[in-house]
């Protein structure tokens, strides 16, 4: 059976998401960058950025050169995946599969749905429409017979919203002018050396290695050779991988103002682990897994996990855990403005039952006693009824 | 001390490393109120600031004691001199404490407690120490929950009591500065301090009476305050000079040497030693012999000796002595320097000799210098560095976790700002945090952390080496000053330069000279390609015509100190406008000297001046008094010493007053003792008929001399250097350049000097790998790229390469190399893409050779691909990748298209534009920023287009619209007025832009990134 894989892309995600709330970023030179030093490099750059001659990868001081007008916006790791869990959800109707490129970009396997939905290029256009439509999201969309080319078909598109569909037979045709600078991976760090070589020996487009010998070019590249011939032909036989999900229970704290005393952090911390552990016991769930992430004033954030020795939901348990995870990652001299705190790998209460009636001998630990009484007290009295001293600013 | 109650036996002040808060001035004003008769100071493993405690100290009527807390991991000690043999032994504890990675705290402090007073809580110690001697031992008590057991631990070995209060500030309120210091220096956050890296709130210096309340339990420890302050020396006399000895010679044995060394000298010099020479030479001698400084003009003289070629800077080049000994180069008499400035019968302090060094020979100078006189004779100076206004913004900021990005931004508002507030007076600092609040609107925490930083500014923070300054004494430096060292092991003293001289030690300046260096490869490479050998020694060239000419035109880029834009518009300014029957008679070299001289901060008022009565030659006197003083200069202050002789003559100077005013301009911390002499020199001048507005404008004149200037004798030792520099760019200009560019530091940049040498006429040629040496090459009218350019070839392959290729012949081929010298591959590459192979390459293109290089020998069995060549816009990007610059065109070349349409006028036709607007287009090649007088930001540049450099103004109002786009090595495209001054054209700039490559150019983007980038 032919494939039919759809390679999905937002150009510029952050930014469109970022102009969705700030309008003056609109019809305007923007970049996404950390703010935290001016030798940070450009992530993403908006359509309007790279007509002034920038390019993402370059340093925010050499962009801010070359295009004085530059927005720079730092990133926001919890907005960009909120919205791609969206862009799942809204394309989740019409393939059985689908992988996550990064935020923004998915793939999507709509092979064997032509019976259910029509010819995938229809399907392709529709969720295009419809992503442009309840969103305001304008997409850029390659169809082919596999990943690769579909990826390829994308990155060849430049003003959403477009459509390339690349069929079966037409792959090398399609390829070969395409330079190899375009190859998915060859920017990472790993294998950057690859890329050099490439260009060293002037192999820079896909139908210049296509015409070198296997054996030549394994020669001068080593292992990589294979695989890029195979791509260099449009062969790339790898699946679409569906995603894998976890239930998770979050809640976020913004400081306003920011602020950089431990005390005062920890015990807004503690505050929030309670209201968390609150839930967990009206959830009758337990969690043995816990994740902080802190997001300083310069927007640069740091996470720090740590698998718990048994599943709990009492604060007396979590509270040890917690002041580690904030010191490992709160390592550096600059205030926060969030923290946020999660917690997964949720399971029922194991309780085991007592055959006989023995009160005193199961009765809970005084910690978790207290936790249950002031659960009463808040939910009867409100939140703020009554804290711990630690807790008050 | 009669009737003192207490006395401080334990203070820090601000040179205890980021610990201690109050400086010494307020620690002394405060121990006066107090009305104790003395004070210790016992800064933190040091002496740091030990000549200022004393002088400060007797101006306010305390007896100095001088002492030091010594700590270390596990222990700790107050260790104060009884005498100057307890001072020196100090000294000699401190450096171990410095310089030995094992230092052993309890061995050494009984090895050299000598006549030292001990003062400690630390039981370990107390119980080794007493078991010796229990002379001079106390158990140090201070308020606290330690006080009890320092009490029994005292009782029980039976050793007697000292009160102290452990001081690190002068009042309650410093407890916070304190904290905040040590927040910085342990780089954290103030909630995350340590309690034990800090001291208590109680640590001030608190007066007698409120100390003796804390003691009632133990009387005793109070009064013994008293008893060891009587006891420990304080009448300490630093100011003795303390001279190097030579080889062990007596006064008279070493003044005979010199003598003999001298005239011997002289008649080297020249030839015939007349009459006047004579005289000169003794009385110089003479002098010297009084004042036994003999021994110091022959260390000198000795490590001169070491190197061949030298430069002495400074007043010594006044020195007939000096120049027959070598250690300086100019004639003294032929100049008219007067040896006054360097030495006269009047001057106390000691002299000051400052030579300069080709830079690559001054470290194998100092080594020499140690081997010689050792460590145990001669260490470095020390700069005391300490926490600018700046630095402590951006270290408070960061301890108050604030972003680093918006401390730049904030630090520079506030800096800009805070000269710019005009207040009326000295403003309190509460004043001055509201009004900059108020302006600059600043957030919640950022007026607390201004006000912290303001408290911690200033604050000592750690040693680091002066550039070149030696300490050589007769005997062993670590009793005078306790030594430390630096991280590359050499020994630096705890006082800086002033301390240094204050101390009586004398110093000698070894530093580096890049253009030493210059004139040495020159003269190489001539001596090399042309067989003419030129003696330094001898070599004078001050009256080649073509070097005048040179000089006169302003054609000085690479010359010695007169390539910067200023001077070489001055010097076509001072020029080009004077009228024939001047430039007849003006002598180039002088005229060099004074320009050399004005080329400094604070003099632009008074240049255009100098440069209209040097065209009249004539000059118009501001006073009668002053006409003989200033005859030389057009009646200008030029030197340093027109200081003094303007002080001197107009306002009735004493001449030792009148030196001391030069001294105190180029001082820091001189606004007292300036306003005292600025209203002894109106009083003065005023008595003399000056009237109000000439006294003013003469004293104007006087500040410029702040910061930095020069006296005669070193400008005309710099003006030879640069007129030997001048003459080697004016005769072997590829020669020159080479050696300009290999030595590298000169004012301009790599690309400037190769396109200098473009305009000069010179041929510029790509590195080949048959051809190029390892520094730039220059022959006759080619300059060859060296290796030293191909960015990622370490000098070592490049040495080899050379190495290789003159023992076994050129290299043949791309593999013949590869075998030869076995290269790293990226090392390879770097030369492929640089074009080293390409006269050896034949056939083989670029990529063809790369694939040459990553083949696996016997893994392709048929023959490899010879693909096309680089494409040229490749080619480019692997030029400025591999250079940091397009070296085969010049980069405008790069906008032909843009520039034919804006049609520019070259800038070597500017001056025929001479009152008319104007479009020019050009690369950014220096920068120069500065203020208005009202304090408004503006700048001056120097472009250059493929024709010449040109300069330009950017006044304020286009320079806030422009400054943004500014940056080196840019295209621009600037319209403005041309304005001439003396016959010199420039630009003011009305309109800046940059130049924009066009959409088919736009591939180039790539390689303009790197470009901009490097």
């Amino acid at each position: 059976m032919d494939r039919h894989i759809v390679c999905l892309q937002i150009p510029a995600f952050r930014i469109v998401l970022a102009r969705a709330i700030d309008t003056s970023l609109r019809d305007r030179p923007v970049a996404v960058a950390p703010a935290h030093t001016p030798r940070a490099l450009i992530r993403e750059i908006s359509t309007e950025a790279l007509l002034e001659g920038l390019q993402p990868g370059i340093p925010v001081d050499l962009g801010r050169l070359i295009c004085p007008g530059l927005r720079v916006i730092p990133p926001d790791s919890s907005l960009t995946q909120a919205a791609h869990r969206e862009l799942q959800r809204q394309v989740s109707p019409f393939a059985l599969t689908w992988e996550s490129i990064r935020p923004g970009s998915l793939f999507l396997d709509l092979t064997g749905t032509t019976r259910l939905f029509g010819p995938p290029i229809d399907t392709a256009t529709r969720i295009s429409r419809e992503l442009a439509h309840q969103q305001g999201w304008p997409s850029t969309i390659g169809l082919a017979g596999n990943k690769l080319v579909s990826q390829l078909a994308v990155t060849t598109l430049t003003k959403p919203p477009q459509l390339l569909s690349i069929h079966a037979g037409s792959e090398q045709p399609f390829l070969a002018p395409l330079p190899t600078l375009l190859l998915p991976g060859l920017h990472r760090v790993q294998t950057s050396r690859v890329l050099q070589r490439l260009e060293d020996l002037n192999l820079r487009t896909l139908g210049a290695i296509a015409s070198v010998s296997l054996a030549h070019l394994q020669a001068v590249l080593g292992t990589p050779a294979s695989l890029l011939h195979d791509w260099a032909l449009g062969i790339d036989p790898s699946p679409v991988h569906p995603p894998v999900t976890q239930p998770v229970i979050e809640r976020s704290l913004h400081l306003d103002p920011d602020d950089v005393d431990d005390r005062l952090l920890l015990g807004r911390l503690y505050r929030l682990l309670e209201q968390l552990c609150t839930m967990l016991r009206q959830q009758q769930r337990m969690c043995r897994y816990v994740s902080l992430t802190v997001r300083h004033s310069d927007h640069v954030e740091q996470t720090a996990e740590e698998t718990l020795p048994h599943s709990t939901c009492w604060e007396a348990d979590l509270q040890p855990a917690l002041t580690r995870l904030f010191y490992r990652c709160f390592p550096r001299r600059v205030r926060l403005i969030r923290l946020t705190l999660q917690v997964s790998r949720l399971e029922p209460p194991a309780l085991q039952l007592s055959l006989f009636d023995e009160s005193e001998s199961i009765a809970l630990p005084r910690s978790h006693r207290l936790s249950l009484a002031l659960d009463q007290v808040r939910s009867k009295f409100g939140e703020q009824a009554l804290s711990w001293g630690r807790t008050l600013q | 001390m009669t009737g003192a109650q207490f006395v401080h036996l334990h203070v820090h002040s601000n040179y205890s490393p980021m610990r201690g808060v109050s400086p010494l001035e307020e620690l002394c004003t405060a121990a006066q109120r107090q009305g104790s008769p003395a004070m210790a100071l016992t800064d933190t493993n040091g002496l740091y600031g030990a000549i200022r405690f004393i002088e400060l100290a007797k101006q306010q009527g305390l007896r100095p004691i001088l002492g030091a807390e010594l700590t270390t991991d596990n222990h700790r000690a107050v260790l104060l001199a009884k005498t100057p043999d307890g001072y020196a032994n100090l000294c000699r504890l401190l450096s171990e404490r410095h310089g030995h990675p094992s230092f052993d705290f309890l061995t050494s402090v009984s090895c050299y407690r000598n006549s030292l007073i001990i003062l400690t809580d630390d039981q370990a110690a107390l119980t080794a120490w007493a078991a010796e001697s229990q002379q001079d031992l106390y158990v140090e008590l201070t308020p606290g929950p330690t006080m009890h057991e320092a009490l029994l631990i005292g009782r029980r070995i039976g050793l007697p009591f000292v009160a102290t209060n452990r001081v690190y500030f002068s009042g309650p309120d410093g407890f916070s500065t304190h904290r905040l210091l040590r927040a910085i220096a342990l780089n954290t956050t103030l909630s995350r301090l340590p309690e034990e890296a800090c001291c208590t709130p109680r640590q001030w210096l608190m007066p007698p009476a409120l100390m003796v309340s804390q003691f009632p339990h133990v009387p005793e420890a109070v009064e013994n305050t008293v008893r060891i302050a009587e006891t420990c020396y304080s009448n300490w006399c630093f100011g003795e000079t303390i001279f190097p000895a030579f080889r062990g010679l007596t006064d008279k044995d070493a003044f005979m040497a010199l003598k003999e060394k001298t005239y011997a000298g002289a008649r080297k010099r020249y030839e015939v030693v007349s009459r006047a020479i004579r005289e000169r030479i003794e009385k110089e001698l003479a002098i010297i012999r009084d004042k036994h400084f003999a021994h110091y003009f022959l260390v000198v003289e000795e490590i001169v000796r070491q190197a061949p070629r030298t430069c002495g800077r400074g007043s010594v080049a006044a020195s007939i002595v000096s120049y027959c000994l070598k250690i300086t180069h100019v004639d003294p008499i032929k100049h008219n320097l007067f040896f006054e400035r360097f030495l006269n019968p009047g001057r106390k302090d000691p002299p000051d000799i400052d030579i300069d060094f080709p830079w690559d020979e001054r470290d194998d100078i100092l080594k020499w210098v140690f081997a010689q006189y050792g460590e145990r004779q001669a260490a470095m100076v020390a700069n005391q560095n300490s926490l600018g206004f700046r630095a402590a913004i951006r270290e408070t900021a960061k301890v108050y976790g604030m972003p680093s990005r918006e401390i730049s931004r904030m630090s520079s508002h506030i800096l800009r700002q805070k000269d710019v507030l005009n207040f009326p007076a000295s403003p309190t600092l509460e004043e001055w945090r509201l009004r900059l609040s108020q302006t600059l609107q600043l957030k919640t925490p950022w007026p607390e952390i201004l006000v912290q930083a303001l408290k911690a500014q200033n604050h000592f923070r750690h040693l680091s080496m002066h550039c070149g300054g030696v300490v050589i004494v007769p005997d062993e430096i670590r009793s005078y000053v306790p030594v430390e060292y630096t991280a590359k092991r050499l020994p630096v003293i705890q006082w800086e330069k002033d301390q240094t001289e204050d101390a009586g030690l004398v110093k000698i300046d070894i530093l580096g000279n890049r253009s030493l260096a210059v004139i040495r490869d020159a003269l190489a490479a001539i001596a090399k390609h042309m067989g003419r050998t030129i003696n330094y020694e001898a070599w004078d060239p001050l009256e080649d015509a073509a070097t005048q000419e040179a000089i006169r035109c302003g054609d000085t880029i690479g010359c010695f100190y007169i390539e910067s834009p200023a001077t070489r518009l001055l010097l076509r300014k001072l020029w080009t406008g004077m009228p024939p029957h001047r430039r007849a008679v003006a002598n180039v070299f002088e005229y060099l000297v004074m320009v050399s001289s004005l080329v400094r901060p604070a003099t632009n008022a008074f240049v255009e001046e100098f440069i209209r009565r040097a065209h009249v030659g004539f000059c118009p006197s501001w006073h009668p008094t002053l006409d003989k003083a200033l005859n030389e200069t057009h009646g200008i202050m030029v030197y340093q010493e027109d200081v003094t002789k303007v002080a001197m003559a107009l306002a009735d100077f004493s001449i030792d007053d009148a030196d001391q005013l030069r001294k105190v301009l180029s001082k820091k911390h001189k606004a007292k003792q300036l306003q005292d002499y600025r209203v002894q020199f109106f009083h003065g001048a005023a008595k003399n008929g000056a009237s109000p507005e000439t006294i003013e404008g003469i004293w104007r004149m006087i500040l410029s001399f702040a910061g930095y200037s020069f006296c005669k004798p070193h400008s005309a030792s710099y003006a030879q250097v640069s007129f030997k520099s001048a003459y080697l760019r004016t005769h072997y200009p590829a020669e020159f350049i080479a050696a300009v560019i290999s030595n590298q530091g000169g004012f301009y940049s790599t690309f400037a000097y190769v396109s200098e040498a473009r305009r000069m006429g010179l041929a510029i040629l790509l590195p080949d790998i048959n051809e190029s040496e390892w520094a730039y090459r220059g022959e006759g009218e080619r300059l060859r790229i060296g290796f030293m350019q191909v960015k990622t070839i370490p000098k070592e392959l490049g040495m080899k390469v050379v190495e290789e290729r003159t023992k076994a012949g050129p290299y043949r081929s791309f593999p013949d190399f590869l075998q030869r010298v076995k290269p790293e591959p990226a090392q390879a590459r770097a030369l492929v893409r640089a074009g080293c192979f390409d006269s050896i390459a034949g056939e083989l293109t670029r990529p063809a050779l790369m694939w040459r290089l990553y083949a696996e020998s016997d893994s392709a069995s048929s023959p490899l691909p010879v693909p096309d060549d680089y494409s040229t816009p490749q080619k480019r990007t692997h030029e400025i990748e591999s250079f940091g610059f397009l070296l085969s065109r010049h980069p405008l070349t790069l906008y032909r298209k843009q520039i034919e349409r804006l049609q520019p006028v070259p800038a070597s036709q500017m001056h025929r534009f001479v009152g008319q607007r104007i479009t020019m287009v050009g690369l950014l090649i220096t920068e120069k920023a500065a203020e208005t007088k009202q304090g408004q930001a503006m700048e001056f540049i120097t472009l250059e287009d493929v024709t010449a450099l040109y300069d330009a103004t950017l006044f304020p109002e286009i320079y806030r619209r422009c400054c943004h786009l500014l940056s080196p090595n840019r295209p621009y495209m600037v319209r403005g007025l041309v304005e001439s001054s003396f016959g010199v054209a420039t630009l003011t700039v009305f309109d800046l832009q940059l130049l924009e490559l066009t959409w088919g150019d736009k591939r180039d983007r790539s390689a303009w990134h790197e470009y901009i980038n490097d």
